[in-house]
């Protein structure tokens, strides 16, 4: 039969994972690129949905050799293979983005660093580190005591006072954090009842709204941010 | 912010019907099982492998059931008669439209007047779109409730209202604090 050799293509069937099919995988890649491209801070990584899917990818190209070069299925199974590619890519360089970006403030911060998979980590170190030099060799190491000064605060990287009182550059000042008062759009997944807005901007009032599920909004990222960690809600 | 290309990729997610014209067993695709294809029977495909193999001219492609000119031109009046966005058929309608006219047009009947209709669908939304984001931003609220709007709609308006929000609420966030800070001083 010619379904036998359809089967060679990929074998949805001996997965490991019993319950989750591939299909759910590429449903919470896409979630998390999604999320991930809207969101003004870095997530956590989702390293086992990127894992199983470059999985799954390697997996139905070696098939794909394994097939006659002129089989009609060969060009589709290639589609789907690429498009998946482009958003497994999309997603990274969209870290990579962030994290050139704040760099020092996710070193910093523990919480933050736990986000950061292991080559992350490793690229946001290299990066400052390099960011750092550069900035020694081309001006600071030209300047008088005060941008001494700062460096040997930047290199020391402990303890990073929050306001920079006086005239000099402080590791605080350099440091670029992800704002969370951006405005977002996003679609509840669950019903959310009681999330509170507080507005810091004038009398200080709170409102409160019940996201409701499948329902859309758009409000500060702040107040819902612990919502989208959870997975509550999602960015569009 | 969001690309066109990047909401078209997103559209073809959806699922379309297609008659094709050729055997072919089921594919086992990672996004799941399709087929299995034999000619002149109807058969749901993602809409990127639909336009891929009409492009291909191995497949009609099934115009979806919203597509048809009696029932936009109801939803079009529905939507103009209404103070608030109606829900629409589909949340990708305006990226369908074009990836179904660009490849399959002769496949759609009345294809000129859908394209015609959709387009003014569009024009009463993003109008309406308009003028909510206005009385939205008269109403100093600090959320907004988006029922019913498909992203393509929210695109036209988000960078520029992003934005502005953003600077908006920086701003006042900062008279605020100068202002608190002022009173904390001379008490």
């Amino acid at each position: 039969m010619a379904g036998l050799d359809d089967e060679d293509i990929i074998d949805g069937s001996d997965e490991e994972q019993e319950d989750i099919t591939p299909a759910d995988i590429l449903h919470k890649l896409k979630q998390s690129w999604i999320d991930e491209t809207r969101c003004p801070e870095l997530l956590e990584y989702d390293g086992d949905v990127v894992d199983c899917m470059l999985d799954q990818i390697h997996q139905m190209e070696a098939n794909l050799r394994r097939v006659s070069k002129t089989d009609f299925k060969i060009s589709i199974h290639k589609m789907e293979v690429d498009r998946i590619r482009y958003m497994i890519a999309s997603y990274l360089r969209c870290r990579l983005q962030k994290i050139e970006l704040y760099h020092r403030y996710l070193l910093s911060n523990e919480e933050q660093r736990r986000r950061l998979s292991p080559a992350e980590l490793k690229f946001a170190t290299e990066f400052q580190a390099s960011h750092e030099a550069h900035f020694r060799e081309v001006a600071l190491r030209h300047m008088p005591s005060s941008g001494a000064a700062a460096h040997s605060q930047a290199e020391s990287e402990s303890e990073v006072p929050l306001s920079g009182e006086g005239s000099r550059l402080q590791a605080a000042e350099a440091t670029v954090a992800p704002s969370l008062d951006t405005h977002v759009y996003l679609r509840a997944a669950t019903d959310c009842p009681g999330v509170l807005i507080t507005d810091e901007a004038g009398d200080s009032r709170t409102e409160e709204v019940d996201l409701v599920s499948g329902s859309q909004y758009l409000l500060r990222y702040e107040p819902v941010h612990k919502l989208l960690h959870k997975g509550d809600v999602h960015l569009i | 912010m969001i690309s066109p290309e990047e909401m078209e990729f997103l559209a073809e997610f959806g699922v379309l019907t297609i008659i094709p014209n050729f055997q072919q067993e089921q594919l086992y695709l990672i996004g799941g099982d399709v087929g299995p294809f034999r000619p002149a029977l109807p058969v749901e495909v993602p809409v990127w492998l639909a336009v891929n193999l009409r492009q291909r001219s191995k497949c009609r492609i099934v115009p979806p059931d919203w597509m048809e000119v009696d029932r936009l031109q109801e939803k079009k009046e529905e939507e103009k008669n209404s103070a608030h966005f109606t829900p629409m058929p589909c949340e990708h309608y305006m990226e369908l439209t074009q990836l179904i006219m660009d490849v399959a047009a002769g496949d759609v009947p009345r294809a000129d007047q859908i394209r015609t209709i959709i387009k003014d669908i569009w024009d009463i939304r993003v109008a309406k779109l308009r003028s909510s984001v206005d009385a939205f931003l008269k109403s100093n609220s600090s959320y907004a409730k988006l029922d019913h709007l498909t992203l393509l709609e929210l695109n036209t308006v988000r960078p520029f209202l992003n934005h502005s929000l953003d600077q908006l609420y920086r701003l006042k966030k900062d008279t605020y604090r100068s202002l608190t800070m002022d009173a904390s001083r001379t008490s």
